[in-house]
């Protein structure tokens, strides 16, 4: 049990110095800090929405399709 | 009297073969792997001051391309295979074949890239440049690999058919790793344009 409160805690510290000082100055929509990525931060989070939605629809039309 | 005759078919199964959906969904995952390093890739070139960064090596364009274009010829010969399957299954599989042994040049050149690369320097710990590199390109190449052992074997099993006259046998097999195989194939010109950005 120890040892996984150490690796929570050690988690909790990573992420911590990773995102938590960025906050202040964060981005609304990334969360990022940084301005000179933010297109880059917009682009990646459209696209991996973007592509499961259209991947699983375009499966589903076919599938619907092919059974008829 | 086997399993698969006994079991009820639903309208789904009718139409589309159980095991090109599974591959179908497990594409999808594929696909998901790669959008995620590429988009690992492009959020840190965009914080990047500079690309390459400096006193790192470039990255052979013109070899590249050429593999690339070895790489599509191996989708080609793939594509070819349909055409011949499963009437001419024997040509079928020579196709198949070719394909593969285009793959085996793909990864060849590759890791040649990759030795004279490490000799300039760039390395996986070298920097955010050379970490991303390896991260895209050899993730692909293990891809490749994989994709070679499963068409090696559906041409194994599409030859020993052949030889049987018995060309369902090989269906399957033959869908399947054409499905992998042409995923590896059309995800590296894409990876191409990300990493080596070959309009700069």
């Amino acid at each position: 049990m120890q040892g996984v409160a150490a690796l929570v805690d050690a988690a909790l510290a990573v992420a911590h110095a990773l995102f938590f000082r960025l906050l202040p100055a964060a981005c609304a929509f990334c969360a990022s800090s940084s301005q000179t990525n933010k297109a880059a931060y917009i682009g990646t989070t459209v696209l991996l929405l973007g592509l499961p939605v259209a991947m699983l629809s375009a499966l589903i039309v076919w599938l619907i399709r092919r059974a008829r | 009297m086997d399993r698969a005759a006994t079991r009820t078919l639903t309208p789904i199964d009718r139409a589309v073969e159980t095991g090109v959906i599974g591959m179908t969904l497990f594409l999808f995952t594929e696909a998901m792997f790669f959008a995620g390093l590429v988009s690992a890739h492009v959020v840190l070139r965009a914080g990047q001051p500079s690309w390459p960064p400096a006193g790192q090596p470039r990255l052979p364009m013109g070899l590249t391309l050429a593999n690339t274009v070895v790489l599509l010829l191996s989708g080609a010969a793939v594509v070819r295979a349909s055409a011949s399957f499963p009437e001419r299954l024997d040509a079928a599989a020579r196709a198949i074949g070719a394909g593969a042994l285009l793959g085996v040049v793909f990864l060849t050149v590759q890791g040649l890239e990759w030795a004279r690369l490490t000799a300039f320097g760039l390395t996986t710990t070298s920097g955010i440049y050379g970490a991303t590199f390896y991260a895209l390109v050899v993730a692909h190449a293990i891809h490749v690999l994989a994709a070679l052992i499963v068409l090696l074997v559906a041409a194994r099993k599409m030859a020993r058919a052949s030889r049987e006259g018995r060309p369902d046998d090989a269906r399957v097999a033959f869908t399947l790793s054409r499905m992998f195989w042409l995923f590896v194939v059309g995800v590296w010109p894409v990876l191409y344009a990300v990493v080596y950005e070959p309009w700069r």
